[in-house]
């Protein structure tokens, strides 16, 4: 999967399953301030992406994920190592 | 001699008792832990071949022990106890026991009541050779993964076992507003369980997060454990868009049905 391609389904996402709106959905955007993501719904978030991308996803590598850039750097980066 | 003296010695004397009291509490509680941590779980694992059963025997003797050392205590001076709602604990079945938080013991008392429930504990006991024995027999959750840990939560519930979870994630901090995260809502909202409120209050306060077990309160304890009617879910399925409100809106009546009852002086 490329980057642009984790990146179209991670807005996929939120925008499905959290019900956000998609001009909210941007690089930058928190996910906690901007977004209301909470830490439940950040586990819900992680799951969805393992079904997505077939990948095992250890819930710490998402400890120091703030925006939606920052997540599909985590997935991108794992996508490389696998 | 003035003659205040008397009454003074007197509670020293009892203050003294109840640190001897509490030393000795704690270290039958912890010989107890060992003694089945590694003599009597590892034999069961050894001699019961059937998971259900040894799961069952194991339970029962955790809650029976845990008993014990509530009743010890009480018999040695260290506090004094009061249950309320135990006819509702016995009837319990598939529900989500939901807690306030605020002393090391508040699992004694719960697990001392609801014999069957499941916990969610840290997963590195199940790599500890003096507990690993103890939680694989009874067979309760690891801490790891949120999101394996959220579906066993729910999977558990739907057998039909009581689940044991404290909203508040660690000890309260006294005096203050209770802080409940909504992760027990969510696992009661999508198993479909009834919660079970759980009220815990305890005077003067002791054991909490910030002081160690010898720093003993002016008076003996008075514990106090309340079960509460059961709220069902379904009514905020029904009236929530979606599963997060649902558990936004179940949380806040677990947190304001528990704190009602606390004096917040924060």
């Amino acid at each position: 999967m490329t980057e642009q391609e984790i990146r179209d389904q991670v807005s996929a996402i939120l925008v499905e399953q959290f019900e956000i709106d998609a001009t909210e959905v941007k690089p930058q955007a928190h996910l906690y301030d901007d977004l209301g993501i909470d830490s439940i719904d950040a586990v819900d978030l992680i799951v969805r992406l393992k079904e997505l991308t077939g990948l095992r996803i250890p819930p710490a590598d998402f400890k120091d994920v703030r925006t939606v850039d920052d997540v599909v750097q985590v997935v991108t980066a794992l996508t490389a190592n696998s | 001699m003035p003659e205040n003296v008397t009454p003074k010695l007197t509670a020293r004397i009892n203050r003294v008792w109840r640190l001897f009291a509490t030393a000795l509490s704690f270290s039958l509680f912890g010989a107890g832990s060992l003694v089945l941590g590694i003599v009597v779980f590892p034999l069961f694992w050894i001699l019961i071949r059937n998971p259900e059963r040894r799961r069952d025997i194991a339970r029962r003797m955790v809650t029976g022990g845990f008993g014990l050392f509530v009743d010890v205590m009480n018999s040695l001076g260290v506090l004094h106890y009061r249950i309320t709602g135990l006819d509702i604990a016995k009837s319990a079945r598939g529900c989500l026991i939901v807690a306030n938080h605020p002393t090391l013991i508040d699992v004694v008392f719960l697990l001392s009541v609801f014999r069957d429930a499941d916990c969610v504990v840290k997963s590195a006991m199940w790599s500890n050779p003096f507990t690993m024995a103890t939680v694989r027999s009874i067979d309760y959750i690891p801490n790891e993964d949120p999101s394996i840990v959220m579906a066993e939560c729910v999977k558990r519930l739907q057998a039909g076992n009581n689940l044991i979870l404290f909203p508040e994630g660690t000890r309260s901090i006294p005096g203050q507003t209770l802080n409940f995260g909504r992760g027990a809502a969510t696992i009661a909202v999508r198993a479909g369980a009834p919660c079970l409120p759980v009220l815990f209050q305890c005077t003067p306060m002791t054991l909490t997060k910030s002081e160690p077990w010898y720093r003993i309160p002016a008076k003996r304890v008075l514990f106090e454990m309340e079960i509460l009617q059961p709220i069902p879910v379904q009514p905020f399925i029904e009236a929530s868009t979606g599963e997060k409100n649902a558990s936004l809106a179940l949380n806040d009546v677990l947190h304001d049905t528990l704190s009602q009852y606390l004096e917040i002086t924060a």
